[in-house]
Formats: C-alpha cells, structure tokens, sequence
C-alpha cells in the first residue's frame, strides 16, 4: 500500500464526499420543507438599469477605480435626511409632511408627482396635498365603477405600462471623460 | 363597531369566494362599496384606550404583556375587546361581531388601497395539505396537522416608487487551462423602481413578508373599510427610517443582481460600490392579504403563511431528525469512501510517476504533481465550506416557521 497516496486520498476525498453529502442533502431539505422561498422578481419591479456609463478596460488599478468611482458618484443625487427620520412614523399626509427634507434630493427623478416637490418652496421636500389622492370615503361611487387614474391616483401598474424610466442624474461631461483619461496613464 | 345587514340586522362579513359582504344570518349579499353604515359616522371619535387609561394601570406595576393593549368597546354588546397598538379590526370576544376601530383608520391613516382576500379559509388550508403532504424529511404529525388557529390577517404595505442610482467596479474571472484571466469593468447607472410593495408592520419580520410576494396589484381596489369584516388587520408604524433602510436594501440587491448581468462570461463578483436611492414622495398605502395558520409540534409553535390573493404557502417545516441524520450520515460515510478509494488511486499512478520521472531528474514534473495535489486540496476544502454553508442557510430558513415574532403577530388577538 502506498502510504503517500493514502494519505492524500483521504486528505482529499473526506472533504469532497463530506461536502457533496452536505450539498446534496441541503438540497433535498431545501425542496421538502422550505416552501414558498422565492421573494418577486426583479422584472415585476424594474425596467433594468439605465448605464450612464461602462467602463471595460482601464481599470486594472486600484486608483483607476477610485478615480471611476469618484467621477461617477458625484452626480449622486444624495438621500433625503428628514428630521427625526428614525422616530417619525409614516403616515399619508395632506400637508407637507416634512418641511425640513430638501427638495433637492427628488429633482433627478420624472414621476410626475415629483413635479409637485421640485415645485414645492426651498427647504419644502414633499408635494403639496395636490400629489396625494384625496381620502377613498369621499369617493361616492363604487369602486368597481372608477377610473382612479382618471381621479388623479396612480394605481400599481403590473405590467409596467406607461413605465417611464427617469433621466439620468447630470452625466458627466465630456471635460470629465477627457479628465479621467488624463489621469489614467 | 360591525356593519351591519341592511336586511336582518345581523353582523355582514366580507366573503372572498364571492367577493361581497355577506349576511350569515340571512345570507343576503351586499357590494363592499355600496354597504353604508349610518352609525359609523358617530364612531370615528370613539378611540381604542390604552390599559393606563381604563385601568389606571402604570407602567411600572403592569405585566409586560399589558404594556401594548388597548381597550375597544364593541359597538354591538358592549363588551371590551383588547387589541395591541396596530390592530385595525378584530373579533369582539363576547359576540363574535367582527369590530373595526375607526378612529386607526382615519384621515391620514387610512389606507388608500386594499387587494381583497381572494382566497378562503379553506382554500387556504387545503394548499397548504397539498404543498406539503409529500415532503421525505416533513413528519407524518405535520403533514396531517390540525390548525391551532387560522386568521385571515390584512398586512400593512407602503407602494413605493424609487430610483436607484449606483456606480460599481465588477471583476470578471475567466479560466482557460492553467490560466486565470481577471479583468475589471466599470458601470454606473439608474434603476427606476415601480410599485415596490414593502411591510409597514414593525410587528411581522420582512422576511416572512417578503417571500408572500407576489402580489397582484392589477386586482387591487380602493380601500373601503367592509373589506375588513370578519378579518384582523393592522395599520401602519414604521418610520420613515425604516421605510428608508428597507428602500435601500432592496433596491441594491436588485441593482447588484442586474449590473451583473451586464457583465458576461467568467465569474463575476461587485468589489467596489457606492450608491444611493430616492424615494418618490408619493408612497401608496395598500393593506395586502395572508392567512396566517399556527400549529403546535413537539410543545413547539409554527406559523405557516398563505397569500391571500394567489395561494402561495409560506412556510419552513419541522424535520424528522432521526431519518435526516441517519440519512446524512450514511450518505457522508459511502461518499467519503467512494472519494477516498478514487483519490487513493489517483493519487498512487501521480506519486509513482512523479518518483519514476524524479529518478530521470525531471524537476518540472514534480512541480506539476504538487500544483495537482494543491488544486484538489483546495478544491475539496471549498466543496466542504459550500456544504456547510448550504446546510446552514436551509436550517436558518426552516427556523422561518418557528419565529416568535410571526406567531406573536398572528396568536394574540381576540378569537
């Protein structure tokens, strides 16, 4: 017996039939207990991703990809802060819920309710009553009978009809590009 | 306070298989918009009580349990309901009317939408009997379980449009032979967002919730309170940091899934990402439906969700130990032989040719063997780290049914 070739064997073949044994049963478990693990898909949701830029070569460097990063997040519209974010609890307002949020920070996006908020004063980030739909106890007709989009609601739309993706934020410029290109030797 | 049937005076409920309120008592059926209760006007203001209020009770000298009740008086008998800070609409314990709490539901907190149950109680059941009659590790008690409880519960949901926007370096591996090819690729861009439902109940985990997804918003109506007869619902009460937290997470995991595909061939991983996500301003409210089944199983207790529009079972199963582990075991000790019988003759032809060549003085081939030897080393350290991990992720996953917080949501109401 080759001792050599023993040893190895085992120092290989344990974990590889440990961790096949462990796959395999961790798939069978998977499929006889576990139901319903599937969350909704990316495509019910989103229309995909609209590049402002790929980049698939210069970028070998670890100071080429900060330089690319950097360049591309400063367009990065940045994330509402609301006052007392963490202790206010969401509710559908008439008013302005916040008048602490910027308004800034919704004027990238095209959603027409979002009209409302750039058009809303400085310092003043959510719409007016106008961009919410008016209480359903004041709608006097059935539901079945009502054409909420026609109401001004905008009501979930599954098919992503009417999906309209939103402008880039402010891509860069070609300076930029020409800038980046210089820095990167 | 119930509404009531037009017809008899008895308590309407809302039926799913014939979407309308329905009289049990006369049987008459009624449009949920078209059912008007004069007395609900006179309601609005009669507000559920916390316990300190009715009792005097404070916070010191009460139970903990007590600490989120609230007392209702049912409009009907008079009797007290108890319900926690969220709840909408319950079952009065002493009449069985059905009592929405109209003042939760008010102004700015009422919901703007509403998916109606779609599926009964029974239906409910029997999907959950067919899904998971036939699993090999699921106990015989488990398969023919009796409910301890069925609820027919309205989750609160916020709609939300959002726009992501995200720069991120991928890098790319490709193998061909002997040679690892790695390369890096840049991509920024926007995701737009529609109609991202997230839970807005502090109460139930965002994993249950999330894996009742999904749901069809096609069939989704304005929200009229006669949809909550005869079912529990809670309002909202999570904060805008949280909404916020929950936005984020989502949305860069989807971002992070797509941006992949962008990048073809090789194995891909994201190394460097930076990014940020705006929420449109015009979130929508919408109470979405689930049935939530409890059952006991060895003094342990397990919730089993059903969606309540499409049927879909939720839930992660106790396992029959004994068979699973005798099983695994057998399983570890043939494979390992099996493995250890092929690597043994593998590796005996490798060494003998190693040492015949070593004996020509050929230093290259030994390098070649001991590179061999490091890859199948390597190769089987991952495959053991891969079935760990798999095995982990699968348990953390059936612990699902037996959280705590899910059953808490679902057992304490009023029966």
């Amino acid at each position: 017996m080759n001792i050599g070739a023993l040893f190895f064997g085992v120092l290989i073949g344990a974990p590889l039939g440990l961790g096949m044994a462990f796959l395999l049963f961790g798939n069978l478990l998977n499929r006889s207990n576990n139901h319903g693990d599937s969350v909704g898909e990316n495509s019910r949701y989103t229309g995909g991703i609209i590049f402002s830029s790929q980049e698939d070569k210069k970028l070998h460097k670890t100071d080429d990809q900060e330089a690319y990063i950097t360049m591309h997040t400063k367009y990065l519209p940045q994330d509402p802060v609301f006052k007392n974010r963490d202790a206010r609890v969401v509710r559908r307002m008439p008013q302005p819920e916040n008048p602490a949020a910027p308004a800034a920070a919704y004027a990238a996006t095209a959603a027409p309710a979002t009209a409302a908020a750039q058009a809303a004063p400085a310092g003043q980030g959510f719409p007016s009553s106008t961009a919410f739909p008016a209480a359903p106890a004041e709608t006097p007709a059935p539901a079945a009978q009502v054409d909420p989009l026609a109401q001004g609601y905008s009501l979930p739309d599954p098919t992503m009809q009417g999906f309209s993706a939103p402008a880039a934020p402010q891509a860069p410029t070609a300076q930029d590009y020409e800038n980046f290109d210089n820095y990167i030797e | 306070m119930a509404t009531l049937c037009k017809n008899c005076g008895h308590a309407l409920i809302f039926d799913p298989s014939i979407q309308k309120v329905r009289c049990e008592q006369c049987g008459s059926t009624f449009l949920a918009e078209e059912v008007e209760s004069e007395s609900k006007k006179y309601v609005q203001d009669q507000k559920a009580l916390s316990m300190q209020e009715v009792y005097g009770v404070n916070a010191e000298g009460a139970a903990k349990e007590y600490l989120d009740c609230y007392i209702y008086t049912c409009s009907e008998c008079g009797g007290e309901v108890m319900i926690n800070g969220t709840e909408v609409s319950t079952k009065c314990v002493y009449c069985g009317n059905p009592t929405v709490v109209f003042s939760r539901i008010s102004k700015q907190e009422c919901p703007e939408f509403i998916i109606p149950f779609a599926i009964t109680k029974e239906q409910a059941l029997q999907a959950i009997k067919t899904e998971i009659g036939h699993g090999l590790f699921v106990p015989k008690a488990v398969q023919t379980f009796t409910p301890e409880s069925v609820h027919g519960i309205y989750i609160p949901y916020w709609i939300v449009d959002a726009d992501r926007y995200e720069t991120t370096i991928i890098r790319k591996k490709t193998s061909s032979g002997k040679h690892t090819h790695i390369t890096y690729h840049g991509r920024s861009g926007t995701m737009r967002l529609k109609n991202l439902p997230l839970d807005a109940c502090s109460m139930l985990s965002d994993e249950s919730s999330t894996r009742l997804e999904p749901y069809d918003f096609s069939k989704m109506v304005m929200f009229d309170e006669d949809y909550l007869l005869g079912f529990y619902s809670n309002t909202s009460d999570v904060t805008y940091g949280e909404l916020s937290l929950a936005v984020e997470e989502r949305s860069k995991k989807m971002f992070d899934e797509e941006v992949l595909k962008s990048v073809k061939g090789g194995t891909t991983t994201i190394i460097k990402e930076v990014g940020s996500c705006a929420i449109d301003p015009d979130v929508k409210y919408a109470l979405l439906p689930a049935w939530f089944v409890t059952f006991e199983h060895e003094g342990q207790h397990n919730t089993i969700l059903v969606n309540g529009q499409t049927g879909k079972v939720v839930c992660g199963l106790p396992i029959r130990k004994a068979l699973f582990y005798t099983l695994l075991i057998i399983t570890c000790i043939v494979l390992v032989t099996v493995m250890v019988f092929i690597g043994y003759h593998f590796f005996d032809a490798i060494l003998s040719s190693s040492s015949r060549r070593a004996r020509r003085s050929s230093s290259s081939s030994n390098n070649n063997s001991g590179k061999i030897i490091m890859g199948m080393i390597t190769g089987g350290v991952m495959m053991i780290i891969a079935g760990v991990k798999k095995i982990k992720n699968v348990f953390a996953k059936l612990r699902l049914t037996q959280s705590a917080k899910t059953f808490n949501f679902t057992k304490k109401r009023q029966e």
